[in-house]
């Protein structure tokens, strides 16, 4: 196939020219998929912790705008919620901050987590994809979040040691390591889940220990439904017969939060233009490429060569020059994040990748076919001297 | 039935309200296995006029005719398949593709047509053997001199074995001696090989390779002089 041909010819006879080529899209791939996997990274820390729940609804203490620390629910409302029909199980979840300082009794530079209180076994607790899930209700047990394990490098098994401020001191609780759960970072910080009746002592408070026998407290309830149940007009039913609560799904939850909008469409806003400036980039550079050809395409063009041919040999050089720039880019970026340290949050979507490979493929091409329309009409003359 | 022909062929440009007539009604016919020279002062037409007979311009008026066709009624992709089965060309510049060698310089040509074999492979190393060039078949263009790279184009444009070969000053570039050389080869070819060629050259002395020299000023052909 002559195109092809001539294509791969061109390259081999130019290697340095087109390495310089396929570096520059590979580093323009990844600069976008990186800034890209960097902001959804980031945007992660605020919906991780929700986007993980498992459950369908969420039900906050009324008119607090869903803000998790700012809601309250008492135990009395769990066993209303549970009645009602489409309710398959209800679990409550109490969230609270701590810091880590110490891993097997051998300090640590203090990590702040997320201090979660769930019941064993219902909605609200992870599963663990290490060691066991949460089983007991009081025990001094902790499930940790993927993003704690890595930071901390803690083991199965090790023991803890939190630090909480309750009333005027600060106090130490130990925990033992349990299991390891996926990603749960809730306010961009990760989480450790102990179970509820262990948060209630544990968790900053103004005595020390907490209030034996007090009405337990936490701050949300994840409810899960049977299989068949709407999940509309059971939320509605929540709120119908259950006072002071207001029901949401997950993932309003976390778009409702404070900042979150603002946070998202600076992200989304970085990404787009990100994006269209290294689609405008790509485009050009391939249209400079093309353009620079001329005195080449028209003595092709003069001896005979279709415009079909000419083109699909432009067309197959960009395509490969893309292929190669993007898999060499896509290589890279793969290796950083496996040598990146836990702490960069970089989240990458199968979405936007294709999206950015799309817009590649469809500027390159498009760039040269609009250079090489113009060289095409009036090249096979200046090919002659003629300035046509 | 000539190979090629023209009647009463004109090509007028039209720059700010005057008009150039480049080529100004010029009607000829060339015979297989004849050598023409077309000569003329600088701006006189030569280059259009050799345009023209490879169908790459439209003439304002009159016909084009080779092997009896006419090229008026043919579309664009239509004209570019005929140029490449019936004619060789060679350009004042810019001939060769600069990423391939001398020798897939040459079969390209064979390529285009879809007709490179052993044959035509054969063919081609000939013809750079004849125009001097067997020792560098497997250069680049950048590693030749202008003159070799004329003579690659001149390989170039006969391999394919076309009715018709159009140069365009193929010895700008060289010095006397190799001129001679490469014209002398040139004719030799066109006359063998039976086809039809017309050079385009300023140079009279080249001009006496010729078997008729058309004479061009401002877009006529003034005389017709014979020296073979
Ligand atoms: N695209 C164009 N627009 C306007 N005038 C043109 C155009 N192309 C050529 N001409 C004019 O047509 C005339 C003939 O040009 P042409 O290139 O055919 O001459 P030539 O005999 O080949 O000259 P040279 O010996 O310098 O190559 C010139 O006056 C030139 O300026
Ligand atoms: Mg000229």
């Amino acid at each position: 196939m002559l195109p092809l041909y001539l294509a791969l010819k061109e390259m081999a006879r130019n290697k340095r020219r087109f390495s310089a080529v396929f570096l520059i899209v590979a580093l323009i791939t990844l600069l976008v998929l990186f800034t890209s996997a960097l902001g959804d990274g980031l945007s992660l820390g605020a919906s991780e912790y929700f986007d993980r729940m498992g459950s369908e609804l969420v039900v906050f203490q009324k008119d607090v705008d869903y803000q998790l620390q700012a809601s309250r629910l008492g135990r009395s409302r769990l066993s209303q919620i549970r009645r009602v029909p489409g309710v398959a199980a209800v679990g409550p979840v109490g969230v609270s901050t701590a810091a880590i300082i110490a891993v097997n009794g051998a300090a640590t530079d203090g990590l702040d987590v997320a201090l979660i209180g769930v019941e064993p076994g219902e909605p609200g607790a992870p599963a663990a994809y290490a060691g066991e899930a949460l089983n007991d209700s009081r025990a001094a047990h902790a499930v940790l979040d993927r993003h704690v394990v890595e930071r901390l490098g803690i083991p199965l098994g090790a023991t803890i040691t939190l630090k909480v401020v309750q009333g005027m001191e600060e106090q130490l609780y130990d925990l033992r390591v349990q299991g390891f759960a996926e990603g749960r970072k809730v306010n961009y910080i990760p989480s450790i889940f102990v179970p509820l009746r262990r948060w209630e002592r544990i968790r900053p408070q103004e005595t020390p220990g907490g209030n034996e026998g007090a009405d337990l407290l936490f701050n949300i309830a994840a409810v899960k439904l049977d299989q068949t149940a709407p999940p509309d007009a059971v939320a509605a039913a929540i709120e119908r017969t259950v006072s002071q609560v207001e029901v949401t799904d997950p993932v309003t939850a976390y778009r409702t939060t404070q900042g979150y909008n603002d946070m998202q469409s600076t992200i989304s806003m970085q990404q787009g233009f990100m994006l269209l400036i290294v689609v405008l980039i790509v485009g050009s550079f391939f249209q400079i490429q093309t353009l620079q050809k001329v005195a080449q395409i028209g003595m092709l063009e003069a001896i005979g060569a279709s415009s079909r041919m000419v083109i699909t040999t432009l067309l197959i050089q960009i395509m490969i020059t893309l292929v190669v720039g993007l898999a060499i880019g896509g290589a890279v970026m793969w290796a950083m994040a496996q040598v990146l340290p836990a702490t960069v949050p970089i989240v990458f979507s199968g979405t936007k990748i294709t999206i950015t490979i799309l817009s590649l493929f469809a500027a390159g091409p498009a760039a040269a076919m609009v250079a090489a329309r113009t060289i095409l009409k009036i090249e096979p003359l200046r090919a002659l001297g003629l300035s046509g | 039935m000539s190979t090629l022909e023209t009647q009463s062929v004109s090509k007028i440009y039209h720059m700010q309200g005057s008009e150039i007539r480049a080529v100004d009604a010029v009607s000829l016919q060339i015979q297989p296995g004849e050598f023409v020279a077309l000569a003329g002062p600088s701006g006189s037409g030569k280059t259009t006029m050799l345009a023209l007979l490879a169908g790459l311009l439209h003439p304002d008026d009159g016909e084009v005719l080779i092997n009896g066709r006419s090229l008026r009624t043919m579309r664009k992709a239509e004209l570019a398949a005929f140029r490449l089965t019936h004619i060789g060309f060679t350009f004042q510049s810019n001939n060769l593709v600069p990423y391939l060698t001398v020798r897939e310089n040459v079969e390209l040509m064979l390529r285009l047509n879809g007709a490179l074999d052993q044959q035509g492979r054969a063919r081609a190393v000939e013809l750079l053997t004849r125009l001097d060039l067997g020792k560098r078949l497997d250069n680049l263009p950048s590693q030749l001199s202008g003159g070799q790279q004329q003579r690659v184009a001149i390989a170039r444009a006969l391999v394919h074995e076309p009715s018709i070969v159009l140069a365009d000053e193929p010895t700008a570039s060289l010095d006397t001696s190799r001129a001679h050389q490469v014209v002398s080869t040139l004719a030799n070819l066109i006359h063998e090989q039976g086809r039809a060629g017309v050079m385009v050259s300023h140079d009279l002395r080249m001009c006496a390779y010729a078997d008729r020299v058309l004479h061009m000023e401002d877009g006529r052909l003034v005389e017709e002089a014979v020296t073979a």
